[in-house]
């Protein structure tokens, strides 16, 4: 097993999802997760751009789509092919609905736990309520919605059904100010975390944006983010970033310190990938032939991480169109108690 | 504004050193001189690029890619975007010389990996680009030096060497080629993962010392033994190097020159000039950089414009850029990506290690027609930000218009581009259908459609399609 210890905590490696397709049980661009109570998990394909011959020219039915899946590797069924354009991260509410941005019609898309469409707001613009490409989306344990609004700099907050409540933010590099920001989450206490991208920090917010916190400091520079994606809480309050820039999942300690970085460690092939290669005996003695395969397990361009309650912590390795699952061991003791 | 003759020649400039611009480029590159203006474009390092990192956000499937067609948006996002004209016009260049086939290497990492390298090196010396080229795992896979074993030497790579990227045919013998390709042994990819289960990983250059030939070799009247940089070294000496590589940038630069398997029959068109540059590259030490600077500055290069056909990237590429279409992230890019393969310009896939075929090979009648409907279909959508630029100059300072001052206006805006008298007089007659043109608030819009569909026409014309 492959594990990361470090002030009393341990990661272990637990197993790699999916494999490069179009359809059914692969992924092509995995660009968001989200785990919902229920033991299900949501993966968004962003899919490539369209191209002439598709019919629907600008989404590909086959490309973009959103799988559920459960999280030990069971595929269950896709659905919204026909309603994304550029979707860009998804979002699970105490209810089940599932939420989804997208950054080109610059809606918000709302689904039941049937997979049927049932709501969807938004139109282009900066007054309060519209977007300037949607990113992010994340919801808190009253049901509301925070919305990254990375054209416009700034987040959104809605009731389940659109109403809007709130926003904050404006462009800049100042404290509480974003710059195209992409990833958000609400941790358990109702604190909102923002992945400032253009800015290389994350930062903390009450749920009424009120600045508490940075995450990623500009020095050292090779612990400094680059370009971070997204983040996310797990249950004892440690920080996970998608440290996109720099291909790696840099984890923090709640009051910013940088305890370890995550590189990836699939050095396995998945299920799907091994069950690919048995009936693609060419490709797989292709693989057997390589003689470096030092880069299978790394991640490469690591997008959207989802932490379930039980601290399973599952990544979207998102040019290597799988993902990665990571076991946090609950109950660590600080190393100065553990004497 | 009164278009000098200073700034119609960095019009050219920028069409040649470049891909075409805005009107807002061009006018920024204008307020520096011509002079000042070559340097920067000698210089795109002291340029930042476009936002690479935005573009891969938004285009995700560019960023480790398992089919042609992202590669090949990647290629087209970086022809519409950059901020450094003359480095990607450099790695076009040398693309079209040392053509490599995706159709063959079937792997758009290592073809994108060798335009970074075009770009990299295009200005640098051409003895690094050889070796750079003759280790890069794309022109590798593609000429078979994967192939080519001590006890069983492949000639692919050792002929084109020789024959296209450095001599020409008529310069050397088949015993040369065959020697040449000697020295190449052993110079080959590591084997690595293939595109599934997971996406490519990027192939290497390797050396293997047990498969390369020690033996002694003769190869164009030297006897030693030989490796490829050597051979590279030799091939230098050479006098017919600098006349060939001279030839192709006066080809690519200045003036249509005859298709390259005839330049061992044909003479070059301004022989003065091709041996005036060759004379520059054996001074420098083959370092391209000055060569460029001097051709740049040249006379025959001041006086060529609109002597080339435009190749269907620079068409489509230059139109788009003067629209200020798809600049930026856009889903539309990937589609308009098919664009140049319709006009015989496959990106990242010429028909053979030749290159393309260029000149007034680029115009047959199916061509001519998607590059004037490509053309005219752009310059006729008033929505562009670039079209409406046009227009807003166009009308600026002047309550009404009559026809042959819009007409002039519109041919000032669109490169500027000088016209036959036929076809000002077409253009003239056609502008005349509509009477005068006005630009008070109740009639711009009406007066916007009629600027459009004459800067349409425009596009079409014979004219336009030469640069």
């Amino acid at each position: 097993m492959l594990t990361t210890t470090v002030q009393g905590r341990t990661w272990n490696f637990s197993h790699a999802i999916g494999h490069v397709g179009s359809a059914g049980e692969t992924f092509l661009w995995p660009y968001s997760v989200v785990t919902a109570d229920s033991g299900v998990m949501y993966v968004l394909n962003r899919g490539p751009d369209p191209k002439e011959g598709d019919g629907n020219r600008l989404s590909n039915p086959n490309f973009k789509r959103i799988g559920k899946w459960k999280l030990d590797d069971e595929f269950v069924s896709d659905f919204a092919q026909d309603d994304i354009m550029w979707p860009v991260s998804l979002a699970v509410d105490e209810k089940g609905f599932l939420y989804c941005t997208d950054e080109i019609k610059n809606k918000v898309l709302k689904y039941n736990s049937e997979n049927q469409k049932v709501f969807e707001w938004g139109v282009e613009g900066s007054a309060e309520g519209k977007f300037s490409k949607p990113a992010g989306i994340a919801s808190d344990l009253r049901g509301y919605l925070y919305v990254v609004d990375a054209g416009n700099h700034r987040i959104q907050k809605f009731t389940g059904d659109g109403e809007f409540i709130h926003t904050w933010g404006e462009f800049g590099s100042e404290l509480g100010q974003l710059s195209d920001p992409w990833g958000i989450a609400v941790d358990s206490e109702g604190f909102v975390y923002v992945a400032d991208w253009g800015n290389n920090r994350v930062q903390k917010f009450t749920g009424d944006g009120e600045w508490l916190q940075n995450f990623g400091a500009p020095f050292p520079e090779e612990l400094r983010l680059d370009h971070p994606s997204d983040v996310a809480v797990d249950s004892e309050g440690d920080v996970y970033v998608a440290d996109w820039g720099n291909k790696k999942v840099q984890i923090f300690d709640g009051d910013g310190e940088i305890l370890t970085s995550l590189y990836g460690d699939a050095t396995e092939l998945s299920r799907s990938a091994l069950n690919f290669m048995e009936v693609n005996q060419d490709y797989y003695k292709a693989f057997k032939r390589a003689k470096d395969k030092s880069g299978l397990g790394i991640f490469e361009r690591p997008t959207s991480i989802s932490i379930t309650r039980d601290d399973r912590i599952v990544i979207c390795d998102t040019a290597r169109q799988r993902l990665q699952v990571y076991d946090k061991e609950k109950g660590y003791m600080d190393p100065e108690y553990n004497l | 504004m009164t278009i000098t003759a200073e700034f119609s020649l960095i019009s050219h400039l920028l069409r040649r050193a470049g891909l075409g611009s805005s009107y807002d480029e061009l006018q920024e590159y204008a307020e520096l001189g011509y002079e000042a203006a070559v340097e920067k474009l000698l210089n795109p390092k002291s340029n930042p690029n476009f936002d690479y990192y935005e573009f891969i956000r938004r285009h995700p499937q560019a960023d480790g890619p398992p089919g042609l067609l992202p590669g090949q948006m990647k290629y087209f996002y970086f022809l519409l975007n950059t901020k450094r004209p003359l480095e990607e016009k450099m790695a076009l260049f040398w693309h079209q010389v040392f053509a490599t086939g995706y159709s063959k290497v079937n792997d758009p990492e290592s073809m994108l990996s060798q335009m970074d390298m075009f770009r990299e090196e295009g200005m640098g010396n051409y003895r690094t680009l050889l070796i750079k080229l003759a280790q890069d795992p794309a022109m590798i896979f593609w000429l078979d030096n994967n192939e080519n074993h001590k006890n069983a030497p492949n000639e692919n790579w050792g002929r084109e060497l020789l024959e296209l990227f450095s001599l020409g045919v008529g310069n050397y013998t088949e015993e040369d080629v065959y020697e040449c390709s000697r020295a190449f042994t052993g110079w080959t990819a590591e084997a690595r993962m293939p595109v599934f289960p997971y996406g490519r990983h990027p192939w290497k250059f390797e050396f293997r010392s047990e498969d390369h030939d020690y033996s002694e070799k003769t190869f164009l009247g030297h006897t030693g033994n030989f490796d490829g940089e050597d051979i590279i070294d030799i091939i230098l000496e050479q006098e017919a190097c600098p006349r060939f590589i001279a030839r192709h940038l006066y080809n690519f630069f200045v003036e249509d020159e005859p298709q390259v398997p005839a330049w061992n029959i044909e003479p070059p068109n301004n022989p003065e000039a091709v041996e005036y540059l060759a004379d520059l590259l054996v001074e420098s030490n083959y370092e391209i950089k000055p060569v460029l600077r001097e051709l740049f500055n040249s006379d025959f290069f001041k006086e060529s414009a609109y002597k080339r056909v435009r190749s269907p990237i620079e068409l489509i590429v230059g139109t788009l850029r003067l629209a200020e279409d798809l600049i930026g992230p856009d889903p539309r890019v990937q589609e308009a990506v098919y664009q140049p393969g319709f006009m015989g310009q496959e990106l990242m896939d010429p028909p053979s290690v030749e290159g393309w075929h260029t000149g007034k090979e680029w115009i047959n009648s199916g061509a001519l027609v998607k590059r004037v409907n490509f053309v005219s279909d752009t310059m006729s959508d008033v929505t562009l930000p670039g079209v409406k630029k046009i227009i807003g100059r166009v009308a600026e300072g002047s309550a009404t218009m009559s026809p042959e001052v819009l007409v002039e206006r519109c041919l000032e805006f669109m490169g500027p581009l000088p016209v036959k008298d036929k076809t000002r007089q077409e253009l003239i007659d056609h502008a005349m259908e509509h009477g005068e043109v006005g630009w008070d608030e109740d009639s711009y819009e009406d007066s916007a459609e009629k600027a459009a569909v004459m800067l349409a026409l425009i596009a079409s014309t014979r004219e336009y399609q030469f640069g």
